[in-house]
């Protein structure tokens, strides 16, 4: 697996409301973000996820947030796993829970959603919200297109400011 | 507010690996670029602003 997927503060948000869409019925769900620490893991089954996300928990340079409806925050709908670069954000992953991928996925919006919240905390820190990350090579242009996100080189890509600002204002309610 | 939507066949995962030193110098010079070119805009229209509410004598 970890081939399919390879080539691919101090400061603590307590809510943010946002939304995904049910993709049948078209209802939109207003979602928080919470961040997760290590003594969290027990809300994350290994086995629901591809990505080693308690290891994310321990590593302390780490920022993990999960992704959940208001009204059903015992559910996860994505997880973020996101550092503080000292001048921008760098997103070390990225994973919507298992209901969420492929052909059969209930809600549309999660990875957008929590981009754009990766983004409002680069702003927030002072990084006129850059974030950078690294992108499976077949989803470079899916990313331009769908994020405004900007290539580097390679895998690598990121996200600036007027890409981040746009982001922010799909997703966030001022 | 809007929602970016996924393709429903794709799945947008990530798993990023560590930059090397020489992609985050490169990366942080294009940043420094892009910060200095949103600065300059910031003052412009700043100027702007402030040309439009400074009474001409």
């Amino acid at each position: 697996m970890e081939n399919k997927l390879n080539k691919g503060l101090d400061f603590i948000i307590d809510k943010l409301t946002n939304s995904i869409e049910n993709i049948l019925t078209g209802e939109v769900f207003d979602t928080e973000i919470v961040r997760l620490k290590s003594e969290d893991y027990k809300q994350i089954k290994k086995s629901n996820w591809v990505f080693d996300w308690h290891q994310e928990l321990n590593d302390d340079k780490k920022q993990v947030y999960k992704l959940t409806t208001v009204n059903n925050p015992n559910i996860i709908q994505g997880l973020i796993s996101i550092e503080d670069n000292q001048d921008h954000m760098f997103m070390h992953l990225i994973e919507s829970s298992k209901f969420n991928k492929g052909k059969g996925k209930v809600y549309l919006g999660v990875p957008g959603n929590l981009v754009a919240f990766a983004c409002k905390v680069s702003v927030e820190k002072g990084y006129e919200g850059f974030l950078a990350f690294d992108a499976k090579s077949a989803l470079v242009k899916h990313y331009q297109e769908s994020l405004h996100a900007s290539h580097f080189r390679g895998q690598r890509m990121f996200i600036e400011t007027s890409a981040a600002t746009r982001l922010i204002s799909k997703y966030f309610k001022s | 507010m809007g929602l970016i939507k996924e393709h429903k066949h794709v799945d947008f995962s990530t798993k990023s690996a560590p930059w090397t030193v020489q992609d985050l110098s490169d990366f942080r010079k294009i940043m420094q670029e892009i910060k200095e070119k949103n600065a300059k805009k910031k003052e412009r229209s700043l100027r702007k602003i402030v040309k439009k509410v400074t009474p001409t004598q």
